[in-house]
């Protein structure tokens, strides 16, 4: 009984210790707490129009990885750091919000050719811009961030990205990739000092200046604070914790980094001293880290966010919502096929099969079920082709020529096709396994969908086998083919996956059925397709011929659909509430650029 | 006794070894390659970053490599996916308070109310109020807890605001409690029940007993017999769920941590697995199987003390 | 003097041997004979198991979910995966209850514009049941509905789905009892297997005790280091989805507690004055294990087997809910759980009817083990 007696009355002390200790927190910070909620009635009491005002609350679905540009893998982590930084170029809404314009940041005016060719360039910065703690910025900021974004000990895994993209720095793959050796020295890199305010770049091959524009608004290629970066940097210079908290970051952007609490928010706040400071009439931004949809809604409806993104199971609610917006997919959704695997007599080699697919999907049925658009082109309809006119890729009429009618369902030439690539490799019947990642709904509706469906398309001879998995193990069979990774052929049958490409380079992002690709799905090659996607991306004729280059691209996408390289089944594009205090730059989404939310303003 | 729980640390220390071994082997043949985040890194860069990390390398290097870095420096690694080059102790210290505090305050509320509805349950037993507690008792447990979080957020912070929807990282103190009281009653509805439902079981049987005849022969009444000895005897066998509760409960629950978006263990476990980050799963599967691995311990040594008749690690 | 008989007394030795007689010479030597037939231990458990009313209306709402989850996907003309994208997420119409008002195919639709309520390609004549909460949302007027759902999404009259129907058009109680099956075959195996595992286990270290159940005992910890979720994963990778790795991630880690339980119960009965007698008796080790001291255990094993199914049960939504689940189109209650979740204020029916069926099976088992635990109770012998 004494021991029970004890046992009983530890547990009471740890319960008034807890308690204890919550109360002293209490009356410590109960100051901060309301002072904060005074604040943001004070800020609603008068409206000023040129004042900054409000506060504008968005929310991302996981935690950020880190802010440093050089090694951030999360597309939110890029989205947070260009608003706290400066680039040299940057884009923003055109007049009538219908596009989108690259112009300059940090830059003073646009790059100047220095050579007849177009491989040196040179860009003068601004004078007046300034750090959060009051430092001039200096064209040794830039410089220092390139260099250290490149550092062979460094090994940043954006790198390769900042050593060539849209242009090809002279030598800094080289550079980046020496490791200890030492055999190329910095003064080696396309990256020289002219004066304090103006660098040179020197490009192995001829380059646009909207080239190096475009490379240049690159996240990875912005600003980084030095004497910060080497404050966190670990004794042999091999990593530096730059960027992984709040604390450890100079802002110099539009907004200021206030707080960052892992796991749970981030707060902005106008940055007066910023060049551009008069184009941002928020007040502040702010993140909260909301991991589950139904959640986030509540959050929405309660006025405590101002933008939420609505799922296929609850948009029924809000159709009719005039404070509903859309934004294009990122990606076309396709079954991948391992055109390479040696089971079933190869036949997901043979190429009516793969067309025999690709008219099999009742694209219509799975537009419906997952509340997006039915795709069976390659090039997403977000691509725009012109970017003065906005024209998106999709909407003109050269481009869906090719393109098969009714969405290319067909099942009579599905079965006839099928038919005739089973009797091709001599076989009576086909199971094939499909795999999937069940973390995404959507393609967790379609695969079941698909598992009756194309029995019903191709007869009873067919099965289709599901196979659900977590998008790493996924990605392990997906890749699986691959000579650098397991180089098995057979890794994989049927797949789902998608590419987030580029919107303003349709035949960019083309590149991921080319062979040279490293980070391919499939194993197609194809050196005719190869020669195209070369001539449209590096060509000069093609870059400065934009109708030559989207006939280019045309030629590609009529490769990808006539070869059934893969078969691209829905693009599922976003649906968003926007609360009503907010008012967009433009009404809507902008092609290319998105809804602005950072240069929306606030009115109650 | 002394000699028995030097045996036992020591056997922890090498069952500890060997979990780290074997954690270390087992996490790096989980799919997937650590820089994948990036699909436009060029092959060289991949081979360049997998170079510096020695992800190239046969396994035993590795391991070798881990091993001299956490025995000279101290260094149990960095993260490489989930908030790169900052050390995984770092990360954990950032994440095991918040689940610690809603996970010890639930518990600090359901063991006394399992403890007792198990004990008038008991007492009680097959009456009325045996069948509503058992009733209560089971709907906590057969219904996820997923569901009542969702029913709770829906009713009591959203559609009756008596609570926030999601918890305010910068509160502090008892507003802090109050943003996290959702959270912490849906969970604390498992454990209530099962320590109601084990304790029922266990003191009703101790209730049969003959000792406890016996005290009731010596004149004590059924009350004063049930709460002087049947409880004593019952709460012995309760620390065998207490304890994995416990250890559990440290785990966090990703789906309640998800729906009132509270940045705790149970997130960061399955981001881990799933970004793959090996360095930060492997500090976590260190960091739980020294804290599982010492409550067994503990449990062991204090059956002990609370039963002097049985003493752990006696032969047949 | 007392006179006690010794050999070497000569009072005795004079006596004739003749004059003793076996008193009982003629007669048979027994104990009183039973009037009774002899009860044995299962037929006692089971008598007094019967008594127990509560008990038996258990057995009998868990016969009855049984036969649902055998016969309930063949009561209406649905297969689990018969598929029909014009019925997706149908709310639950029950023909009978229809007429009074519950489960009559009812819903709520919020924010619709109130000019074009009128516009009958959209909601035909007659769907619309109350309008209410009309407000403007920037200068448009709108409001909440209720319609009649079927009538709404344009569905014949004599289509009816009882539980609702999910997002492929699927049938939901045809699905519910489908998965019922699948997720109460799960459990029943893997609890039995852990169960099994976990007595021989535990049963072995905690009798052997010493070394033996040192290395017993740290093996089984070692097991329990493993992130589940790693097991489980791995599973995955190397025997693909399914069935299989859903029973061996379940059964992998799980069998630990009870061998843990079983092991303790040992330890409090091996030094027992009737297990002492027995072996000063010569009787065997196995037999001492699973004659004598097992049988003390019967109660705590059957309350964890029961507590262990819903157990397995939730693991296997757990893993639903991380994308994990069994494979589809296959159902089980866990893959419904959490899909529901996700809909849970949209579609609270897909959450709703799977809940209230493992709720009541879960009481049911609950009752059930009470009773089964206090009928092999070896104390209440009698009582």
């Amino acid at each position: 009984m004494k021991r029970l007696t004890a046992l009983m009355l530890a547990l009471v002390m740890m319960l008034s210790l807890l308690a204890g200790c919550s109360k002293d927190e209490e009356t410590t910070t109960a100051a901060p707490t309301t002072a904060a909620s005074g604040e943001t009635t004070t800020a609603a009491g008068e409206v000023e129009s040129d004042e900054p005002y409000g506060v504008f609350h968005n929310y991302l679905i996981s935690d950020v990885d880190t802010i440093n540009p050089h090694i951030y893998t999360m597309s939110d982590s890029g989205t947070i750091f260009g608003l706290i930084s400066m680039g040299l170029y940057r884009y923003v809404p055109n007049e009538t919000g219908d596009g989108f314009i690259f112009t300059t940041d940090l830059a003073e005016s646009d790059p100047q050719q220095m050579d007849d060719e177009g491989k040196v360039w040179q860009i003068k910065i601004l004078e007046n811009a300034k750090w959060e703690n009051g430092d001039a910025i200096t064209i040794d900021d830039v410089i220092y961030s390139w260099q250290m974004c490149l550092d062979p000990i460094l090994v940043n895994s954006r790198a390769s990205q900042m050593a060539s993209d849209y242009i090809t720095i002279v030598n800094a793959k080289e550079y980046s990739l020496q490791g200890t050796e030492n055999t190329v020295a910095w003064e080696d890199v396309g990256i020289k000092k002219v004066d304090d305010y103006t660098v040179e770049l020197t490009v192995t091959d001829p380059v646009t200046a909207l080239d190096v524009k475009s490379h240049l608004n690159y996240t990875w290629n912005r600003l980084v604070h030095k004497d910060t970066y080497e404050a966190y940097m670990n004794e042999d210079r091999s990593a530096t914790t730059f960027g992984s908290t709040g604390d450890k970051f100079m802002s110099c952007g539009p907004f200021l980094l206030k707080e960052w609490i892992q796991g749970s928010q981030f707060t902005l706040v106008h940055n007066p001293d910023y060049v551009h400071a008069d184009e941002y009439s928020l007040a502040g931004y702010e993140y909260r880290i909301v991991g589950d949809a139904n959640t986030a809604l509540e959050l929405f409806l309660k006025g405590e966010l101002d933008v939420v993104n609505v799922g296929a199971d609850s948009i029924e609610q809000y159709i009719d919502d005039p404070r509903l917006q859309q934004s294009p997919a990122s990606s076309i959704q396709c079954i991948c096929v391992n055109m390479g695997n040696t089971e079933n007599n190869g036949i997901l080699g043979n190429v009516d099969f793969r067309k025999a697919l690709y008219y099999a999907i009742d694209r219509e049925a799975i537009a419906k079920m997952t509340n997006g658009i039915a795709a069976n082109w390659t090039v997403p309809t977000k691509c725009i082709a012109d970017l003065e006119t906005g024209v998106t890729f999709r909407n003109m009429d050269e481009s869906n020529a090719y393109i098969p009618a009714n969405l290319g369902y067909d099942k009579e030439l599905a079965k006839e096709l099928y038919d005739k690539a089973l009797a091709a490799v001599g076989l009576s019947e086909l199971k094939l396994t499909l795999l999937y990642n069940e973390a995404s709904a959507n393609n967790k509706k379609i695969v079941e969908y698909l598992d009756k469906q194309l029995p019903e398309v191709f007869g009873d001879s067919f099965d289709l086998e599901l196979m659900a998995a977590t998008s790493n193990v996924c990605t392990e069979y997906r890749q699986g083919w691959r000579p650098d990774k397991k180089g098995d052929p057979n890794s994989y049958q049927l797949t789902i996956a998608g590419w987030n490409t580029s919107t303003t380079a349709p035949w960019n992002g083309l590149k991921v059925y080319s062979g040279t690709y490293t980070n391919k799905n499939e194993p197609y090659f194809n050196d005719e397709y190869d020669a195209i996607w070369n001539e449209a991306n590096l060509g000069l004729e093609a870059k400065l011929d934009n109708a030559y280059r989207l006939d280019l691209t045309r030629q590609m996408e009529k490769i990808t659909i006539d070869e059934a390289v893969t078969i691209p089944m829905y693009e599922s594009p976003g649906n968003y509430l926007i609360a009503d205090r907010i008012v967009l730059p433009s009404n809507g989404y902008i092609p290319g650029y998105g809804f602005g939310y950072a240069l929306s303003s606030i009115v109650e | 006794m002394l000699k028995y729980v030097f045996e036992r640390v020591l056997a922890m220390l090498v069952t500890l070894a060997i979990i780290v071994t074997m954690g270390f082997m087992v996490i790096r043949l989980m799919p997937g390659s650590m820089f994948e985040g990036n699909p436009d890194m060029s092959p060289e860069q991949l081979a360049a970053l997998e170079a510096k990390y020695h992800l190239d390398k046969p396994l035993l290097v590795q391991y070798g490599y881990f091993l001299r870095d956490a025995f000279t420096k101290g260094d149990w690694g960095t993260s490489l996916k989930l908030y790169p080059n900052v050390p995984v102790w770092e990360i954990l210290q950032t994440r095991i308070p918040i689940s610690m505090y809603i996970n010890v305050y639930s518990l600090l509320i359901s063991l006394p109310i399992g403890v007792i509805l198990g004990i008038v349950a008991a007492i009680k037993k097959n009456t009325w109020v045996d069948y509503t507690v058992s009733f209560l008792v089971v709907i906590c447990i057969s219904v996820p807890s997923f569901v009542f979080a969702t029913l709770m957020q829906y009713f009591f912070a959203f559609k009756m605001e008596a609570f926030p929807i999601i918890y305010e990282p910068t509160a502090v103190g008892m507003a802090k409690l109050y943003s996290l009281a959702l959270p912490i009653m849906a969970l604390a509805l498992s454990p209530i029940a099962r320590v109601a439902r084990y304790l029922r079981a266990e003191l009703a049987e101790t209730i049969n007993s003959d000792f406890m005849l016996l005290a009731k022969t010596k004149g004590l009444t059924e009350r004063q017999a049930t709460i002087n000895h049947g409880i004593r005897n019952s709460l012995l066998p309760l620390m065998n769920i207490i304890v994995p509760m416990f250890t559990n409960i440290l785990g966090g629950s990703l789906v309640i941590e998800t729906i009132f978006a509270i940045p705790g263990m149970g997130g960061m476990m399955v981001n881990s697995i799933n970004a793959p980050d090996y360095e930060v799963t492997l500090a976590i599967l260190i960091f739980y199987s020294i804290i599982s691995l010492s409550t067994i311990l503990l449990v062991d040594i204090s059956y002990g003390i609370i039963d002097p008749r049985i003493r752990m690690g006696g032969k047949k | 003097m007392l006179n006690v008989y010794t050999p070497d007394n000569e009072k005795y030795n004079n006596i004739d041997k003749s004059k003793f007689v076996l008193v009982q010479a003629e007669k048979e030597i027994h104990d009183a004979k039973f009037e009774t037939k002899a009860v044995g231990f299962f037929k006692d458990a089971a008598m007094r198991f019967i008594r127990s009313k509560i008990s038996v209306v258990a057995l009998i709402g868990i016969l009855f979910i049984l036969f649902l989850a055998i016969f309930g996907p063949g009561m209406n003309e649905y297969g689990y995966n018969d598929q029909n994208l014009d019925y997706i997420n149908l709310p639950p119409k029950i023909p009978v209850l229809a007429e009074y008002g519950i489960f009559d195919g009812g819903r709520v639709l919020q924010n619709r514009r109130v000019d074009g309520l009128d516009d009958t390609s959209r909601y035909p004549e007659g769907c619309i049941l109350r309008v209410f909460n009309e407000r403007e949302v920037k200068g448009v007027k709108m409001c909440d509905i209720e319609v009649d759902y079927y009538k709404y999404a344009g569905i014949p009259e004599d289509v009816v789905f009882w539980f609702g129907s999910d997002y492929l058009g699927r049938d939901l109680w045809t699905r519910m009892w489908r998965g019922a099956r699948v997720s109460l075959f799960i459990a029943f195996i893997s609890v039995f297997v852990n169960v099994f595992i976990g007595i021989v286990y535990g049963a072995v270290a905690g009798y052997y005790g010493g070394k033996t159940d040192m290395i017993m005992m740290r093996i089984t910890e070692i097991i329990n280091a493993m992130p589940q979720l790693v097991v489980v994963t791995l599973f995955i990778l190397f025997f693909g989805t399914g069935i299989l790795s859903i029973i061996l991630a379940l059964v992998v880690q799980n069998w630990i507690g009870t061998a843990r339980m079983i092991r303790a119960q040992f330890y409090r009965f091996k030094g027992s004055e009737y297990v002492l007698a027995s072996r000063t008796l010569g009787v065997k080790d196995r037999v001492l294990i699973f004659r004598h001291i097992l049988p003390n255990s019967i109660g705590p094993i059957i309350t964890r087997a029961m507590m262990a199914i819903p157990g397995a049960i939730f693991t296997e939504s757990f893993l639903a809910y991380i994308g994990l689940g069994i494979r589809a189109p296959e159902s089980s209650i866990g893959v419904l759980l959490s899909q529901g979740q996700k809909v849970m204020q949209q579609y609270p029916n897909q959450v709703l009817f799977p809940a209230i069926m493992i709720s009541i099976l879960m009481i049911s088992f609950n009752m059930l083990s009470n009773g089964l635990r206090d009928a092999f109770d070896p104390t209440q012998r009698g009582a």
